[in-house]
């Protein structure tokens, strides 16, 4: 039976497709045994458990049975026997040395004849048919060994004590020998019965078996150990469950928790986080004279004021409220500063949470404001999903990206902030609020690279590193990182400030730093000398 | 023909949409628009096989029974819950207020608590193991003083030192990283529009 | 049916909302901070609720904004808006992946999401990042383009710097073992020396990255508990504390 590759089932031998899938055949790795249901390589002809053929087809007849070629089991011997017919059998060559005949083993009580005449472990007689080696017509092509090949008679022979009997092996531990089946006394030295090529000799190779039989793991024989294996176990076990002394090259390993920072020194560290956290609440701003914005948020402060009454700017929300403590400052500062010099915005977002953030920020601008009006001074388009797809989309048409805004549900051209828009080159400035460097990149790639519209990026200060190398060629036109950015802007813009009085909490939040790092350095040369 | 299909759209939809890009053609436009706004709709039923995963996954959990049910019963209503507020009574107001007062706070104060683990992850980071050690110490706080609004009071050095660091080795080191990503997403996007790679075909 | 509804749930429920709202958030903020001291059920019951609302929001919008107005548009125009029953086949077939036996329908969507995604992102990579970055990365090196006397020298070497520097970073990521010759020793050598340097550069940068993302961190950090703290000062002054 053929085990298909792709569904694992058994098609009967022959086939060429499978019968549940349909697949081919051509390239099975297993094949199942049909007698024993054993799982044979593709290679085998006999089975590896049973010896069965495996190409049987259907309507075949198999190889009879007692064709077959048994494995081969030697008797179980005592220790005692084994030792008497040892020492019967030295006598015997000794006496045969010096009168120069061939041994003759007188039988032992308990042994047959031919027992005697071969050793102590003569196994049962194997008969003619056990004799013959399995046919090997489907890879040789001929049968081996057949009765019609003369081999020359064979003759008992010497066998050093080396071989088969007797203690032996370098550490002296007692092998079992594997005998070979000795023949009948009438066939011993027939040609007929010759189909062992090493049917006669005494004390055969121990491995004889595997020259003779088809090839198979080698059979389980009990035996008690000698007195050499003990002690090599036991040796052994002494040497597995002793701990070896190794100086050389020892590193001593501190216990995990003697590197780290201790519980109480944990805790009092995330104490002085919160102190400076909830800090601004008690200065209130003390350090928000010192101040002084940076050349990035200035440019930002010129571009928004030297635009038009009446310019459009596009604003994307793209952060999600994990990062809304930092950005909302910042984009609250920036759409006051809009808000006052009277630009249109028209605000999206590709991230579902953006939109409800600046739904929020929006909701403050319009209950400071109450003449700032949804629809003709702002309109929130909503989300757009697709990432590349959606920025790209953009290029093309604005009513193909957006079939109606987020608050109203009408469609574009009927709100005045957005009637005359039709693509992203109708707007003077595009502003993109992230906290991802992907999101910011994407917008380059999409919508920055294929326009040639003014581009500025207002990003958390994690993601601000990532992003200087576009800011140097020129693709963004700002870069400011929101948290301290939020703090210059609303100095350098003049609008209301909320984030003003937080220079003191990022103060203090620089002078836990630098004592956590000159106390981990102190602790840390302390623990290096004490090692040394 | 079940692999075949799949394999030909992406390769035809993937090219017309990159000729778009490079050519300019009112056919080619036209139809590059279509398919970009159905990836777009496509984006937004993706969105709801991920949520009937969700359900799924969680209502198999509350069916056996397992010790964390109630949990897992919270989530689901929250979901329902949500989407109802935002499908079923749009005008209302009531996915604002969940927004607001719930989604925000709770994704909010996640963040912020990493600035306990931060802090925590410095005292390690900060030790001067060795060279590589100490140039990672010095430029984390060189950048983060320069970084403090009242910066340029402290020293006027300070804000240039935090420029010259961002402009030359930082955007060396991230540029270096740009460059290869685009390299590695140019062959990866390749081996998608030739039919080399195409994950999306798998039984 | 769901006008009715929401203008109901509007009319009961504003005053009580802007309300109730602050305790819920605050509530919640609480619930999240509490894993500071340890993973606990009321955080765990916090994470739950988190993701269920997220999905349900996003959901909410996708449908709201995307779907429904092309349903509509479809519906009352089929002639102009025909193309959008196709999509909404595919994204139908799309839906077929959360069930198992039927995931494979997913597979024709999926080759259209795969093919155009490609699409746009090697046309985005090559003309957004690639060629500008390799554009702006070749400088000039001399020093009276950027000005007269040391101001030129030193923006001259902050070119040779950021040139030579890209080129060590991009080395830093080199894995392969040496070929055999001379040319390839030498090759591999200096390839190994501006690795090591790239590597010194990339120190630094993880240094600024470090920075900020501390920055950011305790920015968020003192968001929320200042957001906490006024929130119980207004309600303290509420109570005439």
């Amino acid at each position: 039976m053929i085990v298909c590759p792709a569904c694992g089932h058994r098609t009967p031998e022959g086939a060429e497709l499978c019968e549940a899938c349909g697949r081919s055949l051509a390239n099975f790795v297993y094949r199942v045994c049909p007698s024993c249901g054993a799982l044979n390589s593709a290679q085998h002809v006999f089975c590896h458990r049973c010896f069965a053929e495996l190409t049987l087809a259907e309507g075949e007849e198999p190889i009879p049975e007692s064709t077959f070629v048994r494995p081969y089991t030697p008797p179980i011997v005592t220790l005692e026997e084994e030792v008497t017919t040892q020492a019967v059998h030295r006598e015997a060559k000794a006496q045969a040395s010096e009168t120069g005949a061939l041994p003759t083993s007188e039988a032992l009580p308990g042994q047959t004849p031919s027992e005697a005449e071969l050793g102590p472990r003569a196994a049962a007689p194997i008969s003619e048919e056990q004799a013959v080696a399995p046919s090997m017509e489907g890879e040789m092509g001929e049968t081996p060994a057949s009765t019609e090949e003369a081999l020359p008679p064979l003759e008992a022979a010497e066998s050093p004590e080396v071989l088969g009997g007797g203690p032996v092996g370098a550490a002296g531990v007692e092998t079992p020998a594997v005998q070979v089946a000795p023949p009948d006394e009438t066939q011993a030295l027939t040609p007929e019965a010759a189909a062992n090529p090493l049917e006669g000799l005494d004390d055969l190779l121990p491995f004889e078996p595997a020259v003779t039989l088809p090839h198979r793991p080698s059979q389980h024989v009990s035996a008690a150990p000698s007195t050499t294996e003990d002690y090599e176990a036991e040796l052994f076990q002494q040497v597995a469950v002793e701990r070896a002394p190794l100086q050389e090259g020892a590193q001593v390993v501190l216990p995990r928790t003697a590197q780290g920072l201790p519980q109480i020194g944990r805790t009092i560290l995330y104490i002085l986080v919160l102190l400076a956290g909830v800090l601004p609440l008690f200065t209130w701003g003390q350090m928000s004279s010192f101040v002084q914005p940076r050349e990035s948020v200035l440019a930002l402060v010129r571009t928004i004021e030297e635009l038009p009454s009446g310019a459009e700017v596009l604003l994307s929300f793209d952060y999600s409220p994990t990062y809304a403590g930092e950005l909302d400052p910042l984009a609250l500062a920036v759409v006051r500063h809009l808000a006052r010099r009277s630009v249109r915005m028209v605000v999206m977002s590709t991230k579902p949470e953006g939109i409800g953030l600046a739904e929020a920020i929006y909701r403050t601008i319009t209950e400071e404001s109450p003449d700032y009006r949804y629809g003709e001074h702002y309109v929130l388009l909503g989300y757009l999903p697709g990432q590349e797809a959606g920025l790209r989309s953009l290029n093309t048409a604005l009513g193909d990206a957006f079939k109606i805004d987020y608050l109203q549900k009408r469609p574009l051209g009927e709100l005045s902030a957005t009637s005359g828009l039709a693509t992203l080159k109708d707007f003077d400035q595009i502003i993109v609020l992230s906290d991802d460097s992907l999101t910011v990149q994407r917008w380059v790639e999409q919508v920055q690279a294929q326009s040639d519209i003014p581009f500025h990026a207002l990003v958390t200060s994690a993601v601000e590193p990532l992003l200087v190398p576009y800011q140097r060629s020129g693709q963004l036109l700002s870069l400011i990182p929101a948290a301290s950015g939020a703090v210059e802007y609303e100095l350098a813009g003049s609008v209301k400030p909320s984030a003003l009085f937080r220079s003191d909490a990022y103060a203090a939040f620089f002078v836990l730093l630098l004592v956590v790092a000159l106390v981990t350095n102190a602790l840390y040369a302390r623990r290096g000398k004490r090692g040394s | 023909m079940r692999r075949f299909l799949p394999i030909a759209v992406a390769i035809i939809c993937g090219l017309w949409v990159l000729a778009d890009f490079f050519v300019s053609h009112p056919l080619i436009d036209s139809v590059g628009a279509k398919l970009l706004e159905g990836v777009m709709i496509l984006a937004a039923f993706a969105l709801f096989a991920g949520i009937l995963n969700l359900l799924g996954f969680h209502a198999r959990r509350i069916s056996k029974d397992q010790k964390d049910w109630g949990y897992r019963l919270v989530l689901m209503v929250a979901l329902g819950g949500t989407l109802i507020a935002g499908i079923v009574l749009p005008g209302s107001g009531a996915l604002s207020w969940i927004f607001g007062y719930m989604y925000y706070p709770l994704q909010s104060t996640m963040a912020a608590l990493l600035a306990f683990f931060v802090v925590s992850a410095a005292y390690r980071a900060f030790r001067l193991r060795n060279g590589e050690a100490l140039i990672m110490l010095i430029t984390s706080l060189v950048v983060l003083l320069a970084q403090l609004p009242f910066s340029n009071r402290i020293s006027p050095y300070l804000p240039l030192l935090r420029k010259w660091i961002l402009d030359v080795p930082v955007t060396a080191g991230t540029r270096g990283i740009i460059l290869g990503t685009a390299l590695g997403t140019i062959t990866t996007s390749l081996r998608i529009l030739l039919a080399v790679d195409h994950p999306y075909a798998q039984d | 049916m769901s006008e009715v509804l929401s203008g109901l749930f509007g009319q009961l429920s504003t005053g009580t909302a802007e309300v109730i709202g602050p305790w819920v958030a605050a509530l919640l903020t609480l619930a999240v901070l509490s894993y500071v001291f340890g993973f606990n059920p009321v955080f765990r019951l916090a994470e739950y609720l988190f993701v269920g609302l997220a999905a349900g929001y996003a959901g909410a919008l996708a449908w709201n904004q995307v779907i429904s107005p092309r349903l509509q548009l479809l519906l009352t125009d089929p002639s102009t808006y025909w193309y959008y029953g196709l999509f909404f086949f595919l994204g139908l077939l799309l839906l077929a992946r959360a069930f198992r036996p039927l995931s494979t329908l997913a597979n024709l969507p999926l080759g259209m999401l795969f093919g155009i995604g490609a699409a746009l992102a090697l046309g985005g990579a090559l003309t957004g990042s690639l060629i500008p970055q390799v554009r702006a990365a070749v400088v000039s090196v001399v020093p009276e383009d950027y000005g007269p006397g040391l101001v030129g020298w030193a923006y001259a070497l902050d070119a040779v710097l950021l040139s030579l520097g890209t080129i060590a970073v991009l080395s830093a990521f080199h894995f392969a073992t040496q070929g055999r010759g001379f040319v390839s020793a030498l090759w591999h050598g200096l390839i190994r020396a501006l690795g090591r340097a790239g590597r010194v550069l990339l120190m630094i940068t993880f240094g600024a990255l470090f920075a900020g993302v501390a920055f950011t961190s305790f920015a968020l950090l003192s968001s929320r508990l200042v957001y906490l703290a006024e929130h119980w000062f207004k309600l303290l002054n509420r109570l005439g504390l």
